[in-house]
């Protein structure tokens, strides 16, 4: 296997190695716990929907779209982010399926072109590729379709930046996926994804091309998050600021992780007058600050912390787990027969449950002990989203104007085991008492249960939400920039990021599409990007690696 | 047993990767027990010394072995293999176990009280019964445990143990269906055929063994049954229909006689969950009104799967013999020996 998609990837140097990219999980498994066969099946189902984008946008530019084809391909593109589909006879699965849809779209197209007098092209590339019926010819197969296919011919450059693009439009689909679930589309981010799939599929080679895709790609990842933060409002209105219980109440128990707030509703819904209480997990916490999230009283709390210590933490939860989207990790005994997985989610020998019916998980909640002792309550608050924040802007203004606030920092992103990610919580304890703390993501559990006080009323820590919420913080940075006449660039602002996965390179794209600079990213920067693309991105965008935190914080605070 | 006096020595395990823990064992108490009060569960499976799942090799200090069938353990007994539910030691020991030390557990089993919620005769030697487990201490009512996995219980009155698979698949109603072979003076046939009732609550330890499906195998999966030995491949098999499992799957039944041919309908109904099945139960020694395949289900698999060019997982379970002889024919028949996975039960009186 060969995969480099996130950001605990193999970094071993390892000379001897016949490929010239130089990090990278390549052996039977990677350091997420993705097997060999799995890795090339998902490269396998990435290829058809190419294919399906190719002929999609045909249809578009035919005047004839069809939404069909880049929901199919968001959900597809999803399930192949890391952590969320280790289930490799899902794959075989998906892939028959995908071919089924490229076929309709590729006869969508020819009757298009024909009802329009015009000869149906014959698309190459994507649009060609057969996977073989058999398991063990399709992982072959990979070779030629796979993330490294064509290295020796293109190099590590363009095969890295190709992969830029792949990734960030893997986070693209994971984010439009999520809204769909909750009935949101908009033409524009059916383009913006059809023409990256097409862009991909059709096998690109020149690196300005590639990397003006990338920033384009951010561009309609912007899109996708407005579309996604217009879904999330819409369905269960605009977070406001509030406290969570982190510590369980008595009673039976259902634990909620991921990031799908319309899943998360639906088993508020199923559990309504059950007397089962729901918890959130991860990334799940900041549901708590939607008012028709909330406003269901057995939306009990928050229970444990970041996704690599699920194994722990849903060992010692007394109910069962369900899995919403990404990070699932490999269950382990203690649980495995009490975690449930749904959507794009999925590992071998793991119940998989749609929606439509959660009676199953109902059930095991009822029958499993849930909590028995009472523990005195301890809280966090979330939902500062927006407008949250702008609600309060002339008090931000003021206190920036009279000097109380001199730095806002912007501290998000993925977290994860790998040493290093200390980082963050060194910057958020060591920032001045002047500065306003903003969270997103779930590398906000290393520090969200520290004492930052607050200045004039504002608390310093401020969660905006997951990392879906990234539109959210941009959205503030836009107000304060109108607010303050200034560019983004200009304000008192500075961005620590953490990535881990693959939706945080879509996020990476869009901050660099709105041209804001001097981004930390850390803890170490993607694999996919070689030192000719990481040269290319200081040099426009003064993309920072992660250094000493003091010296970093102190660089921030001066402006740099 | 053997009886020597109340005297303790310190038995060390060792893992095969390298992790040494030191339990102290009296003479009376088998290696297997002892560790078991020190909180470390070892694999085990009949604990009568009958289907070598405990097999170890000692390399220092001395036991004495209990009663056991000699053929089951892994390693000759002249070469240091012992079987730990029937080894007691007279001496301070090593003993090297064949697996890594995550493979143990360090939690305790706990005990469920189940009641007998279902009793009846499926066929000739062979009893159906339905425990329903009672909510634990925490309030727990499911049935957790892999399929493949077997409960120990005790015999009522007896106080002894004995290990059955069960034929459902994991649960939050409490069930657990049993198919139980009948030995002629056996603790628990005795039990189940002269004094067992519906409504009788048992005492069940929670679920163990390492007999199962390779979840990732994407490979066709066979089954193999002998007798009773259905009952863990039922349960995989209704797990792979539950749980949406792709992958194709064949049953081979077999039974000495018509009259111990059971759980018919069971298998049937495999056909609606699972899109890629098929099942044959074939009879030994066939009566007359026998319609079905004759022979053994080890030669019949054997020879349906000599003709495939993609070698299936297969999955075995019955007597030693037909264990043994499944390994025979099958990897002759071109079936690497690590895409077999067995489980032998024995006949525990």
């Amino acid at each position: 296997m060969f995969c480099y998609q996130c950001e605990q990837t193999d970094r071993t140097p390892q000379p001897g190695r016949p490929n010239l990219l130089s990090f990278g999980c390549a052996s039977t498994k990677g350091n997420c716990g993705k097997d060999a066969t799995t890795a090339a099946l998902q490269d396998a189902l990435v290829e058809v929907n190419l294919g399906i984008g190719q002929y999609a946008q045909k249809l578009r530019e035919l005047g004839a779209p069809d939404p069909r084809f880049a929901a199919h391909a968001s959900f597809d593109l999803f399930t192949t982010l890391t952590n969320v589909n280790f289930n490799a006879s899902r794959f075989m699965t998906l892939i028959a399926d995908a071919v089924g849809v490229r076929e309709e779209a590729k006869a969508a197209y020819e009757a298009a072109a024909r009802a329009a007098g015009k000869e149906p092209e014959t698309l190459t590339g994507a649009a060609q590729f057969v996977p073989a019926d058999k398991i063990s010819e399709v992982v072959a197969q990979a070779a030629t379709v796979g993330v490294d296919a064509d290295l020796d011919t293109l190099g590590a450059d363009i095969i890295g930046l190709r992969n830029l693009n792949l990734y960030g439009l893997k986070g693209v689909c994971a984010y439009a996926h999520h809204a769909h679930a909750l009935g949101y589309r908009s033409d524009e981010t059916d383009t913006g994804i059809e023409n990256s799939l097409a862009f991909l599929g059709a096998g690109p080679t020149e690196a300005d091309a590639l990397l003006g895709e990338a920033l384009e790609l951010g561009s309609v990842n912007y899109k996708v998050m407005a579309m996604l933060d217009a879904a999330n409002t819409g369905s269960f209105g605009d977070p406001v600021p509030t406290p969570v219980r982190v510590t369980p109440v008595v009673g039976k128990a259902i634990l909620v992780s991921g990031h799908d707030l319309h899943d998360l509703a639906a088993i508020l819904q199923a559990t309504a007058g059950t007397g089962i209480n729901v918890y959130t997990h991860g990334e799940m916490l900041p549901a708590h600050g939607y008012p028709e999230l909330h406003k269901h009283s057995h939306l009990a709390g928050n229970y444990g912390g970041a996704w690599q210590d699920q194994q722990r933490d849903f060992t010692a939860f007394p109910g069962p787990i369900v899995m919403t989207s990404n990070c699932l990790i490999e269950p382990q005994p203690a649980y495995r027969n009490r975690i449930f997985t749904t959507g794009p989610v999925g590992w071998p020998g793991i119940r998989h449950v749609e929606t439509s019916d959660l009676s199953l998980v109902v059930k095991a909640a009822q029958s499993l002990p849930g909590f028995t002792t009472e523990v005195s309550e301890e809280t966090v608050t979330t939902g500062f989203a927006r407008n949250a924040v702008l609600s309060v802007a002339d008090k931000v203004i003021d206190a920036v104007k009279a000097g109380d606030i001199k730095r806002f920092l912007l501290i998000g992103g993925c977290d994860g085991a790998a040493p290093g990610r200390n980082y963050y919580t060194d910057v958020a304890d060591h920032a001045p008492d002047d500065t306003i703390l903003m969270t997103l993501g779930c590398n906000k559990y290393r520090f969200n249960d520290h004492e930052f006080g607050e200045i004039g009323g504002i608390p310093r820590l401020l969660d905006l939400g997951q990392c879906n919420d990234s539109y959210s913080a941009v959205q503030i940075a836009l107000a304060l920039a109108d607010a303050f006449d200034c560019g983004v660039n200009d304000l008192p602002l500075s961005l620590f990021v953490s990535w881990f996965e693959q939706k945080a390179a879509a996020v990476l794209l869009t901050l660099l599409s709105l041209g804001i600079r001097n981004i930390r990213l850390g803890p170490t920067l993607p694999a996919f990007l070689t030192p000719a693309v990481v040269d290319i991105l200081v040099d426009k965008f003064a993309l920072k690696p992660i250094g000493d935190p003091a010296e970093d914080l102190a660089a921030a605070m001066a402006g740099a | 047993m053997p009886t020597e006096t109340q005297v303790g020595y310190d038995v060390t395990l060792i893992t095969t990767d390298g992790q040494e823990s030191t339990v102290r064992c009296d003479a009376d108490t088998s290696v297997l027990a002892a560790a078991e009060n020190a909180g470390l569960v070892l694999k085990s499976s009949c604990q009568a010394g009958g289907c070598g799942a405990c097999s170890a090799v000692i390399k220092g200090g001395r036991v004495e072995m209990g009663d056991h069938d000699p053929d089951v353990i892994e390693v000759p007994e002249d070469e240091g293999g012992i079987l730990l539910c029937r080894s007691f030691p007279r001496q301070d020991c090593r003993i090297e176990l064949p697996y890594a030390s995550s493979k143990i557990v360090t939690a305790p089993p706990s005990r469920h009280e189940a009641e007998i919620t279902g009793l009846d005769r499926a066929a000739d030697g062979v009893m159906h019964v339905t425990l329903t487990l009672r909510p634990g201490e925490d309030g727990s009512s499911s049935a957790d445990f892999e399929s493949g996995q077997f409960f120990r219980m005790m015999v009522p009155d007896i106080g002894v143990r004995r290990a059955y698979s069960p034929a459902n698949v994991a649960n939050w109603d409490g069930q657990l269906e049993f198919y139980i072979r009948l030995l002629p003076g056996g603790a628990m046939s005795d039990y189940l055929t002269g004094r067992a009732a519906v409504g009788d609550v048992l005492t069940v330890m929670s679920a163990d063994g390492e007999f199962g499906l390779v979840e990732n195998g994407l490979r066709p999966r066979w089954f193999i049954a002998g007798g009773t030995g259905l009952s863990p491949l039922l349960s995989m098999l209704r797990r792979m229909g539950e749980w949406g499992d792709a992958q194709p799957a064949r049953l081979f039944f077999g039974v000495t006689r018509h009259d111990e041919v059971f759980a018919q309908d069971s298998i049937a109904a495999l056909a609606e969950s699972l899109p890629d099945f098929s099942a044959e139960t074939v009879v030994w020694h066939p009566d007359p009104n026998w319609t079905g395949a004759t022979g053994n289900p080890v030669d019949l698999a054997a020879a349906e799967i000599a003709l495939l060019d993609e070698m299936p997982d297969v999955y075995v379970c019955g007597p030693p013999p037909m264990v043994d002889a499944a390994y025979a024919a099958l990897t002759a028949a071109g079936v690497p020996e690590d895409q077999i996975h067995a489980e032998r039960f024995s006949a525990v009186i």
